[in-house]
């Protein structure tokens, strides 16, 4: 009960930011050059069918008009057709939507993996010379560009062995996780950094805490500790940090997804703005600036979850 | 006595990263002297040819010296990171000082206008002027611009909420001091660290960004040697020439570690100097 | 006098360093002392004066850049500095149970009492229930009602007294038989305080458990203690039990606390004041090579400056570390002796 009216007071709040987000949107595409029409005509559309699409589309209407017209589809969930595939956009951002949210998937599982027992113990053995190293480690993939480390690990994997992919995930299900482990390590290496500080410096937080001594007076053994007292408290801010770098990994997406040949909604994006496929520009960003803003809402629950003391309001 | 004692004992990080940024600079201010190819030259008897004494870093498809492009990009790419983290910087400490210090409701207004902007993701919103504006390093700098500046409002307000009611601040508006100088001489210097530490990091996000933008077609443009453009040139060519994607590469990691060197050590002088 | 048998701890001279910043500091100088069974014995002194990392070395649980340089500590019959860290984890708990001074930063703030109850039963045979029906029944000898309820909820859900009960009930279900109370009233206020002392008490009987208190506060000695020793710089400067201690003081510093102690109005007799003691602990890293209490005694003659007062013996069971200390004769405490 708690927990539905909490939601149900952030999504109020949410529901303006979104409209004006939508405004923002809205004219931010009627500012790009070019015109619609001509785009998806071509070069040699007669003025008569221009001006027939136009109307169609709405472009001879004032700007009020226009969004008026744009915000009530919206509401009935259509997002208008494609230029370049000729679909109704919802149908290609829930045909594309999946791949990314796997994608996300397997780069919070690569994340974890490279952050845990790293951040760990170079909390544990502060400034003694493991956490010099995993220290400039985590600097040194902070400094790494994804779309080159996919690059990298491409060549080496999919160019030189053919383990890899070398573009796309296939068809079956197997075709799937192996076409996502690459991408999912080029994107987990970045976020790991952030993650390998931030867990570092919780562990020194907690690691010489009362209740960690007291545990100890228990007679309980290190790794209990470890586990069950340190590392359970230490990743309790570390995880709320990972699920608002979600958000960040939806932007990574899409330098991920072109260099990998995935067909995500982020490479959906590049591809819209390279073939000025508006209504899929638009749609992606919506899209974007919705998952941002179900993500944050996600981490604040999941927060008041890890930790028994943060109450919701 | 204090700013001594930090000197002689010179941050391991902040030195190391001060070397490397020496060294970039100094190739982003005299490329010509390192190499004497031209970085647009194209050579059609010379194409993907691999590193050798003649081409350092081998050629591209065109025939052109990559080392000589990679070295002249240098430039470009130090560039995108400073100016795309120096302009949000002013704007943000700014509104975040305005925000912080005067509340009510030109606090809600921006701060209403940073929740929307929080909510469009970073690339997204980039991309998306970009689309606008025709693609190139002022439409690149225009989106990091207005991608950037919401974290210093941010960051800043916070630390003036935490500052405005210090004692020094309280004397300060007894003396009936004007509010521009109460808060330039007595709450600007008390809250710039956490926005400086954050903003070391901020360069090296730029500069990523910026090269991510360039490789997938939307900031920099060919020929204009970028390193993000160039690697972009050269992910057709992974099997047969991969001195083209791996070496603008390894310096966009040296550039960017460098930077990150220098927020580590700026982070730790900072906050033992608050402590 | 105490044989082995009726001993349950025996620490003798015990000397600890801690090394911070290149400094060595010398916490602990050769503590020795004794615990009966069934007896609380008290530790006291102002903060500083090693009474707490006492504590924490007999089960070792030092900061990393602490160091014990001598001396043996017998639970029984078993030399604990010998044990290794595994063995010595099977006396944490299950032998000698602690008690620290704030509930609120003791108890993992993330997990239900009754995991904490239950880490300790971790190595018993009994299944969940069992280990409910355990956890609920110590709740239940500590005074927390409806323990069924509360053993599912956090310690920030707990009030303060209650708090402090459930810390009891968790370190208790370890079953020890020594019990290391480290300022276990401190936080708290004087009504809440007074609770736990009974408690305390009464837990002493119920469980048949011995007590080490640590506490700064001479009327938390006075309700609890069977014996207690007095802490300065790292060595005990006077033993005796409670009742000797507080009537018959024969160390200036012992003296000198009981004269900082506010009194009330009709207590008065001699146009006594509240005095407190002049000057500050000497440095742990510096400390003079005589009487560390020197420069702050007012009995002080320059052989207490060149050499260190040993323990004395001056009645039986009763020790104090003074050259002078028959200068203190007659000298009461808190108890005006009628004996004069």
């Amino acid at each position: 009960m708690d927990l539905l009216s909490y939601i149900l007071k952030r999504v109020l709040q949410i529901i303006p930011v979104f409209i004006i987000a939508t405004i923002l949107i809205f004219f931010l595409m009627r500012l790009i050059p070019g015109d619609p029409a001509l785009v998806m005509l071509g070069e040699k559309a007669t003025p008569e069918s221009l001006a027939l699409l136009r109307s169609k589309m709405g472009l001879d209407q004032s700007y009020f008009t226009q969004f008026y017209l744009f915000f009530k589809n919206l509401i009935c969930f259509d997002l208008g057709t494609s230029i370049k595939y000729k679909e109704p956009v919802l149908l290609l951002l829930g045909d594309k939507l999946m791949t990314t949210v796997w994608l996300i998937i397997s780069s919070l599982f690569f994340s974890l993996l490279f952050s845990i027992i790293p951040g760990y113990y170079s909390g544990i053995h502060k400034d003694k010379p493991v956490d010099y190293i995993f220290r400039l480690l985590s600097l040194l993939s902070l400094a790494t560009p994804a779309f080159w480390i996919g690059l990298v690990l491409l060549t080496l994997f999919s160019v030189q062995v053919n383990w890899f992919p070398v573009s796309g995930w296939g068809n079956t299900f197997e075709e799937h996780i192996l076409g996502l482990i690459l991408p999912g390590i080029t994107q987990g290496i970045g976020v790991a950094a952030v993650l390998i500080r931030n867990l570092r410096n919780n562990v020194i937080d907690v690691k010489d805490s009362d209740y960690v001594n007291y545990a100890r007076s228990k007679g309980l053994s290190n790794f209990q500790i470890g586990i069950h007292h340190i590392l359970r408290n230490a990743l309790i801010p570390t995880t709320t940090l990972l699920s608002m770098r979600i958000a960040t990994m939806l932007s990574g997406s899409i330098v991920v997804e072109t260099v990998f040949g995935l067909p995500g909604i982020g490479a959906l994006l590049v591809n819209g703005i390279y073939a000025r496929d508006y209504p899929v520009v638009q749609g992606v960003v919506l899209l974007f600036v919705l998952l941002v803003m179900v993500i944050n809402l996600a981490t604040d629950i999941i927060y008041s979850f890890l930790d028994p003391r943060v109450k919701l309001s | 006595m204090i700013k001594l004692k930090k000197c002689k004992q010179l941050n391991p990080s902040l030195l190391a990263g001060l070397t490397i940024i020496i060294v970039i600079s100094v190739l982003a201010f005299i490329p010509g002297a390192f190499t004497h190819y031209n970085p647009t030259d194209i050579a059609s008897d010379s194409i993907l040819k691999a590193p050798s004494d003649l081409h350092l870093f081998g050629t591209d498809n065109f025939g052109r010296d990559i080392f000589s492009r990679v070295i002249y990009a240098t430039r470009i790419d130090v560039m995108i990171g400073i100016f795309s983290v120096l302009i949000p910087f002013i704007i943000g400490t700014t509104l975040g000082l305005i925000s912080g210090y005067y509340g009510g409701k030109i606090d809600s207004l921006i701060m209403r206008t940073v929740d929307i902007f929080m909510a469009f993701p970073y690339m997204v919103l980039a991309i998306a002027i970009v689309a606008i504006e025709q693609a190139g390093l002022w439409a690149l700098f225009l989106s990091m611009w207005l991608v950037s500046w919401k974290e210093y409002a941010r960051l800043i307000r916070s630390e003036v909420l935490v500052v405005k009611n210090a004692e020094y601040v309280e004397a300060a508006k007894v003396l009936a001091y004007s509010d521009f100088r109460i808060i330039t001489r007595s709450i600007l210097p008390n809250v710039l660290s956490s926005a400086i530490i954050y903003a070391a990091s901020d360069v090296v996000m730029c500069m990523l960004s910026g090269a991510a933008m360039s490789y997938l077609g939307l900031g920099v443009q060919a020929p204009t040697p970028e390193w993000g453009a160039i690697i972009s040139g050269g992910k057709a060519f992974l099997s047969t020439a991969w001195w083209i994607t791996i070496f603008p590469g390894i310096f966009l990691v040296v550039t960017g570690f460098g930077f990150s060197l220098i927020g580590d050590g700026l982070s730790d002088i900072l906050r033992k100097g608050r402590a | 006098m105490n044989t082995a048998k009726d001993t349950i701890l025996k620490v003798d001279n015990l000397k600890l360093q801690f090394s911070s910043n290149g400094q060595t500091l010398n916490a602990l100088n050769g503590i020795s002392f004794s615990i009966r069974r069934g007896e609380t014995f008290g530790f006291v002194g102002e903060s500083g004066c090693g009474k707490s990392t006492t504590s924490r070395a007999i089960l070792r649980l030092l900061a990393d850049n602490a160091k014990i340089t001598d001396g043996t500590i017998y639970y029984n019959e078993t030399d604990l500095l010998k044990l290794s860290e595994k063995d010595l984890r099977k006396i944490r708990g299950k032998e000698i149970g602690m008690i620290f001074q704030d509930p609120m930063t003791a108890l993992n703030p993330v997990l239900t009492i009754r995991k904490q109850i239950f880490e300790q039963l971790r190595d018993t045979k009994l299944s969940s229930k069992e280990k409910e029906i355990v956890a609920i029944e110590i709740m239940n000898k500590v005074g927390i009602p409806l323990p069924e309820k509360r053993l599912n909820e956090y310690i920030f859900q707990y009030s303060g007294g209650m708090r402090q009960r459930a810390m009891i009930a968790i370190t208790l279900a370890g079953n020890p038989k020594l019990l290391i109370a480290d300022e276990p009233t401190t936080a708290l206020d004087v009504t809440i305080q007074d609770q736990i002392i009974k408690l305390l008490n009464h837990v002493k009987e119920d469980f048949g458990v011995s007590i080490l208190l640590i506490t700064h506060d001479l009327g938390v000695v006075g309700r609890m203690c069977d014996r207690v020793a007095v802490m300065y710089a790292g060595y005990i400067v006077e033993m005796a039990d409670t009742y000797t201690l507080f009537s018959a003081p024969r160390h200036p510093y012992t003296k000198g606390l009981m004269d900082a102690l506010p009194k009330l109005p009709q207590e008065q007799t001699r146009n006594e004041e509240m005095k407190p003691i002049p000057g500050a602990l000497p440095s742990l890293s510096d400390l003079p090579q005589g009487c560390p209490f020197v420069s702050r005694c007012q009995l002080h003659q320059t052989l207490c400056q060149d050499q260190l007062p040993t323990m004395q013996e001056i009645s039986p069971g009763h020790f104090a570390r003074c050259h002078y200390f028959h200068k203190l004769e007659g000298c009461t405490g808190l108890i005006n002796c009628t004996k004069g």
